[in-house]
């Protein structure tokens, strides 16, 4: 191992927090177990939530028109449980369409693709410089014939690597 | 030389003094935070808040009436156990730095810009407040002032709360926006809060002191993903690359890169030669320097004459023995010279019955020996003199040949049979010798006359070797380009080559075949066999071949580069362009020559391009693939479009505000001012600021505000206290003109 194992185990130590005396925190405090979620999965959570609620409330209204069939209310409880990923997705459009400000949440204040073509504008893959032409064969933009040549030498697979850069390339699922 | 060589004061390469270098940043451990010893000061005192600037880039840790954050550390915690002494370490923050072991074991609190491993942030707090030197028994005792995610998910606001009111006994929580709390501190009450940071870039409009969260937008691109982008071009650009480190790559972003005013043509002339050296920046990365010994003139000297001391001494030897040798032979010829003479005396009998006694069958074979012998001496000693010996050949007699075969007994005919072999032998060698001489004697002569003919006509002798030298580049090139078609699968040449290889596969008769002619006659002609040849991927004969093209081709251009002179060496085949002129060169190695066989230079990376290219995709996101508007034309959509009220609109054209860390790069403020003027309408007025501080603004601000409102109206309904907590649930929250709305 590295000759200053020591030392930094020295440091460790010194600078180890597991055991020292925190006063201020509550002795009874035990935390939630599964409590860690990365941001994926509490967004979806948030969005199956907020699609079930919608739905519940449209069938509400949907039967109380007498257009069609009211639903019995035992259906209605499981119907967040059952609700399909298409269905929640058409109650989420509905609502967005519906109400002219929906509140903001993390997930609809992104910003949206940029309408202007011109503002992105064709970099060469390799160098960035500005490209005028393009490969047909690794469809990589090119600035000029010294770098097609270096584009031809390219290894299986790399011209993909550089088409990820900017997010160009095929992924087969 | 040829002329043209002297003529090349252009080449960058002579002026140039060596390169500036940057040495890359080394990952080291900034020393331990020591635990504040001040705590009496704020004990039991509820007016002062503990501020928290909770950001994915640091977390910020001070008390609400001080003018600076205590505590700044990433927000990272590392967990691991040191096996040995059986002791399970946390290390957060800085202190996770301390050796390679920690650091990788070092997890973040964030995923993007919203916590999502709370066992790390719960670590994060207990280090926060322990170094703030809390000791009260139970809770913290100080409200708890923190920033959040613009959006923040209500799932992590609520752990949040439920972590700080019932592990730390929180008696009331704020939540705030940093972005807010910036524009707060740098006194802002209506504009645009353009805040690009650590992991994202939000864009806010405020109106009299209230963040309209309705209008604000996200643009998923900042600091880290900017690391993340050059790490992955420096990757492309130099495979095989020792490894590199996030830190390093993230200092490398930070010291170098920077906003370009008109990104198309600054970008278009980046790479000129001729300017380059002010742009191009070489960062040394650290290597281990294999030394080769040097070895000092003296030993070289020493070496040198131990060599010639010990090749004297075998030539010494050598002659001894040359020298023994010689005198054995001369014993030899003596002793032999004497039996002949006394043979002369001595009768047959006698005479005979000595010589088989010495091995011989008769005199002549001794006078043989003789003369063999008096030869060899003869010849040692010339060479021992240094006489150069013209060796007369005698022509051989072959004089039973002439006897025909009935003259001669059974031995005669077999000696005639060898001096009939030897004799053709003879004239093969005769032949040959004559042959020889004829080729060189033709080659002199066409040598002879290529010189007269470039002596006379110089310019047709150069363009007939040219012609000849194309001739054979083209060859090469054309074989260089089927073999890489052949590695394309798709290629005619290969699908002429599976063609002849399923052709000569198939028992079927082939049309042509059922045609009439039944027999197959294949290799009837000689040329059939060429099919062999074609289809073989490695072809020896072809590789020979190209080998013999190539040292003719190596000669041709010996001689123009000797004759012709407008033929230098960079015209050379293979000697490739002139470094100066290459694009490619100028990318990866900047403006000087590039030595692969120096460590140093080995283990440099050029910035050259990068410097303006990875800070650039915050106004055009699709350079590194995120399919969104750059932040200009997001900006314009909200202001011009987004925002109805007209008056409003102007008033927060006056006041555009950057903030975060992005707002660090030289040159963003400036871009920003010139392309946001060119989408505002003509003659608008407006204005563009970046904060004091775009990193400690947020935390500073957070700090004013609890400050100045403490216990007031507007504290009192923007914090959650533990009452609200424990009645309305953990994911209440209040609305405050500076933090989020309820989503």
């Amino acid at each position: 191992m590295a000759p200053n194992n020591t030392a930094s185990t020295a440091l460790h130590e010194a600078n180890d927090i597991t055991n020292a005396s925190k006063p201020f925190k509550s002795t009874t405090w035990k935390p939630a177990a599964r409590r860690n979620k990365n941001l994926k999965q509490v967004l979806t959570e948030v969005n199956r939530a907020q699609a079930a609620s919608i739905m519940a409330s449209q069938v509400q209204t949907e039967a109380n028109t007498g257009d069609n069939t009211p639903i019995p209310e035992s259906t209605l409880a499981g119907l967040s449980a059952r609700a399909s990923a298409a269905q929640q997705a058409s109650a989420l459009q509905k609502l967005s369409l519906s109400a002219n400000q929906p509140a903001p949440t993390y997930g609809n204040i992104d910003a949206a693709p940029s309408l202007h073509p011109a503002n992105s504008g064709h970099w060469c893959d390799i160098t960035g410089l500005p490209a005028g032409y393009i490969d047909p064969k690794t469809k990589l933009r090119y600035a000029n014939k010294e770098v097609y040549a270096v584009i031809r030498g390219l290894g299986q697979g790399v011209s993909d690597q550089f088409l990820a850069v900017r997010g160009a390339n095929v992924i087969l699922k | 030389m040829s002329p043209t060589a002297t003529e090349q004061p252009s080449s960058p390469s002579s002026p140039n003094p060596p390169p500036k270098l940057y040495y890359v940043y080394e990952p080291k451990f900034p020393g331990s935070t020591p635990q504040a010893d001040d705590y009496s000061k704020y004990r039991g005192d509820e007016n002062v808040a503990v501020v928290i600037d909770n950001g994915s880039w640091n977390t910020r840790v001070g008390w609400s009436t001080e003018s600076a954050p205590r505590i700044a550390f990433p927000p990272i915690c590392a967990k691991y156990r040191d096996r040995k002494l059986a002791r399970t370490f946390t290390l957060v923050g800085n202190d996770a730095y301390a050796d390679s072991n920690s650091r990788t074991a070092s997890k973040n609190a964030f995923d993007v810009n919203v916590v999502s491993n709370f066992d790390v942030m719960e670590n994060i707090l207990d280090y926060s407040f322990l170094k703030l030197g809390i000791d009260d028994d139970e809770g913290i005792g100080h409200p708890v002032v923190m920033t959040e995610a613009l959006c923040n998910p209500t799932y992590s606001r609520k752990t949040m709360s439920e972590l700080l009111f019932e592990a730390y006994h929180a008696p009331s929580v704020t939540y705030g926006l940093d972005s807010l709390f910036s524009y707060h501190y740098n006194g802002g009450n209506t504009g645009l809060v353009l805040s690009s940071s650590h992991t994202t870039t939000h864009l806010i409009p405020v109106v009299n002191g209230k963040g309209i969260l309705s209008m604000a937008t996200r643009l998923n691109w900042g600091c880290s993903q900017a690391v993340e982008f050059l790490t992955k071009l420096l990757a492309l650009k130099y495979p095989g690359f020792p490894k590199t480190y996030p830190q390093q790559m993230e200092s490398l972003v930070q010291e170098h890169c920077y906003v370009s005013q008109n990104y198309k043509a600054e970008m278009s002339g980046y790479l000129e030669m001729g300017s380059l050296d002010e742009r191009d920046r070489a960062i040394q990365f650290p290597f281990t320097e294999i030394v080769k010994e040097q070895k000092s003139e003296e030993e070289l000297a020493r070496i040198a004459e131990r060599r010639k001391e010990s090749g004297r001494r075998l030539q010494e030897q050598a002659a001894k023995m040359r020298l023994e040798k010689l005198k054995k032979k001369e014993e030899e010829l003596l002793y032999y010279q004497h039996l002949l003479e006394r043979g002369k005396t001595e009768t047959k009998k006698n005479l005979s019955r000595l010589l088989e006694n010495e091995g011989f069958r008769d005199e002549a074979q001794l006078e043989k020996r003789i003369k063999e012998l008096e030869k060899s001496i003869r010849r040692s000693r010339n060479k021992d003199l240094g006489i150069e010996e013209e060796e007369e050949e005698e022509i051989p007699t072959f004089p039973l040949l002439d006897t025909p075969d009935e003259d001669l007994d059974e031995d005669g005919i077999k000696q005639k049979k060898a001096q009939r072999l030897l004799k053709a032998n003879y004239e093969a060698r005769l032949r040959l010798r004559v042959e020889k001489e004829k080729e060189r004697e033709r080659l002199r002569l066409e040598a002879e006359k290529e010189e007269e003919r470039r002596a006379n006509d110089l310019e047709g002798w150069i363009s007939e070797k040219r012609s000849m030298r194309d001739g054979l580049v083209a060859k090469l090139k054309e074989r260089e380009q089927r073999k890489t078609q052949l590695s394309d699968r798709k290629s005619l040449a290969s699908l002429n080559r599976m063609k002849a290889i399923a052709h000569l596969a198939s028992d079927e008769p082939t049309r042509k075949r059922r045609r009439g002619n039944d027999e197959d006659t294949f290799g009837a002609d000689d040329d059939d066999w060429a099919i062999y040849r074609d289809i073989a991927t490695v072809n020896e004969d072809e590789e020979e071949e190209d080998e013999e093209m190539q040292t003719e081709l190596k000669s041709i251009e010996a001689q123009l580069l000797r004759y012709d002179p407008n033929f230098t060496e960079d015209s050379l085949q293979g000697a490739g362009t002139d470094w100066s002129k290459s694009l490619i060169h100028a990318f990866l190695r900047g403006c000087r020559p590039f030595d692969p066989e120096n460590q140093a230079e080995a283990n440099q990376m050029h910035l050259n391009v990068e410097r303006i290219r990875v800070p650039e995709v915050i106004f055009e996101p699709s350079m590194a693939g995120i399919d969104q508007a750059g932040i200009v034309e997001v900006a314009s959509e909200l202001l011009l479009n987004r925002i109805t009220e007209k008056e409003q609109r102007e008033s927060i054209y006056k006041d555009i505000f950057l903030t975060g860390g992005y707002a660090l790069f030289q040159g963003f403020e400036e871009r920003l001012r010139t392309t946001i003027m060119s989408v505002l309408p003509f003659e608008a007025e407006f204005g563009v600021r970046t904060a004091k501080d775009p990193l400690l603004d947020a935390w500073k601000g957070a700090a004013l505000w609890s400050k100045t409102n403490i216990g007031g109206p507007i504290w009192e309904g923007a914090r959650i206290t533990r009452a609200d907590f424990d009645e309305k649930g953990s994911d209440y929250i209040k609305e405050h003109n500076l933090g989020n709305v309820v989503g």
